[in-house]
């Protein structure tokens, strides 16, 4: 069975930019040289080593199912899952796919409306005059309105928030051949020559105070103590750092790859996405950020900023770098730019699973899609926007953008690899493809990267997760508003296992399934 | 930065250049058949 879906890539590059945008986003450019920095160049062994045995099996495992369940007319993992597996609950585990790229979705936008607000800022010299890092922490609390008051609420950011939401929902409201695609083939290359002439300016700068850029590079490339690799939070900051740029385990590849036909290659595009990627993450995230905070704060200051969250790096430190800086304005409003084009070419992706299994499986038309994604949306992100000092965003994040993206990993590499059959998968995986992938992948996709994850996943439920589910640590009058957040995703969820109940009983194309089934039952 | 450091660095750094120009390469100038690139066909 295949059957024609009336959306779909006009273009190769147009796939390839869209693919590599959904993985190209703020945590190339701000999580990564972060994470590196951190751990003083004993980071990079492990990164790479993931990128190889978890992040490029798993891309192409997800693309893999994601054109097979498409040929179904399916374009969210619930159907995949189901085509993958016939075991009733395999619909109900393909719900991870739809509910974790929406939700991350609900805190990212906002957070990407701030790249495009201190784009403004910057462009007009709004915080022009507060020179240390501790000013621009104030600028940064006032501008998200957290000022002690019951609410977190500043117009001018909201203002901003409006803008970028209302930009993605036009463009994946506009469907993926007219709306992500072309902003994906426009955005994209612009994204990178900003990232270039960024990168090239910050190796080009002069020494300072007996501090070379080289001094900077060496914060993510000198590995100066070997015995770091032996400590395990290392490997887990490498992995969760392959998974968060690639953007796997969230289901978004799987529904850009379902618009695919079976002729179509995926082993080439899949990899050619992923070396993109890398090339924005390590050549250009690694040579913008740290080296500039080091040549111009030092060494040990830099790795304090690094510790010190993703936006100390980029909201607080960077701007006060840019303060310093000949054309600082250009090159301040240039990295703004380039933080709010890798959002959104990564939000735009996030909501489209949800819109096609409306459209898809409870066979929504698209207008009425994108108007219930838009306003269901937009009413989850009030709360989240007023009572962001309370950390609802930093719970949503750890549910559905950390534990959960391992949690839904671990499940389809073991559907996949063991369930479906790696035999098969390999089979699919290869039909139509220009790259006939190295023979040894097939025993790390079978062996090594499930258990990788399964493994993985036992940590994360080790390390911290009943901490998190007992919210030890965190401030009593935070904890109704954190139990608000895990309401959201809750309720998300049971519209979502209610959809697949409903749709299930109710769809065509199931009903069919079935009845072909009793037929081949009944002699 | 030591000399280690900036081969490991250059080596990364040709690695993911030398992936992005074989992965280009192959998809738009190696293959000359335009139903490769163009997905509506």
């Amino acid at each position: 069975m295949n059957i024609r879906r009336p959306d779909g890539w006009a273009t190769r590059f147009g796939l390839i930019m869209a693919m590599a945008g959904n993985a190209i986003g703020l945590g190339n450019f701000l999580r990564f040289p972060g994470k590196a920095a951190q751990f003083g160049g004993a980071f990079m062994v492990p990164y790479l080593l993931a990128m190889v045995l978890l992040g490029i099996p798993l891309m192409w495992m997800e693309w893999t199912i994601g054109r097979h369940g498409g040929g179904f007319g399916h374009g969210s993992t619930p159907g995949m899952f189901h085509r993958l597996w016939r075991h009733p609950v395999a619909k109900y585990l393909g719900i991870f796919g739809v509910l974790l790229p929406a939700m991350v979705g609900v805190y990212y936008i906002y957070i990407e409306s701030w790249s495009l607000g201190y784009a403004w800022q910057t462009m007009t010299g709004a915080y022009w005059g507060q020179t240390s890092n501790e000013e621009m922490e104030a600028v940064f609390s006032n501008y998200l309105g957290m000022n002690g008051g019951l609410f977190s609420f500043n117009p001018h950011s909201y203002l901003f928030f409006l803008a970028t939401f209302a930009i993605n929902i036009f463009v994946f409201g506009r469907g993926i051949s007219k709306g992500i695609e072309i902003v994906a083939k426009y955005c994209m290359p612009t994204l990178l020559v900003i990232g270039i002439v960024l990168a090239v300016r910050v190796l080009t700068l002069p020494p300072m105070d007996g501090r070379t850029i080289g001094d900077g590079l060496a914060q993510i490339w000198r590995v100066s103590d070997w015995g770091a690799l032996l400590k395990s939070d290392v490997w887990i900051a490498a992995t969760g750092q392959v998974f968060f740029t690639l953007s796997v385990g969230l289901g978004m590849i799987h529904t850009y790859a379902s618009y695919l036909k079976k002729r179509h290659d995926i082993t080439l595009s899949g990899l050619a996405s992923c070396g993109t990627n890398e090339f924005a993450e390590v050549i250009l995230g690694g040579t913008i950020a740290i080296p500039a905070a080091v040549l111009f704060f030092g060494a040990a200051q830099a790795q304090t900023i690094a510790k010190g969250g993703t936006f100390s790096l980029g909201f607080f430190a960077l701007p006060v770098i840019f303060q310093q800086m000949p054309a600082g304005q250009i090159f301040g409003t240039l990295w703004f730019l380039l933080l709010f084009l890798a959002g959104l070419t990564s939000s735009m992706a996030m909501f489209t699973p949800l819109l096609v299994f409306l459209e898809d499986e409870l066979r929504l038309t698209r207008r009425q899609g994108v108007t219930l994604v838009g306003v269901s949306v937009f009413l989850m992100m009030q709360p989240i926007i007023l009572f962001m000092h309370h950390g609802m965003v930093d719970e949503i994040d750890y549910w559905v953008g950390d534990f959960g993206l391992v949690l839904f990993a671990a499940i389809e590499t073991v559907v996949f690899a063991w369930i479906f059959g790696m035999a098969r998968g390999w089979k699919e995986m290869h039909l139509g493809a220009d790259l006939q992938v190295p023979r040894i992948f097939y025993y790390i996709m079978k062996y090594v990267t499930p258990t990788f994850m399964i493994l993985l996943l036992a940590w994360y439920a080790y390390d911290g997760l009943v901490a998190r589910v007992l919210m030890r640590g965190v401030a009593a009058e935070s904890q109704p508003y954190r139990w608000l957040a895990r309401l959201i995703i809750a309720g998300m969820a049971g519209f979502l296992v209610w959809g697949v109940r409903f749709a299930w009983k109710t769809h065509p194309k199931f009903f069919e399934e079935a009845s072909r089934a009793r037929e081949e039952e009944e002699p | 930065m030591t000399v280690l450091s900036w081969i490991f660095m250059g080596l990364v750094w040709a690695c993911i250049l030398a992936l992005n120009v074989f992965c280009f390469y192959q998809m738009f100038w190696k293959e000359q058949d335009t139903t490769r690139t163009d997905m509506k066909r």
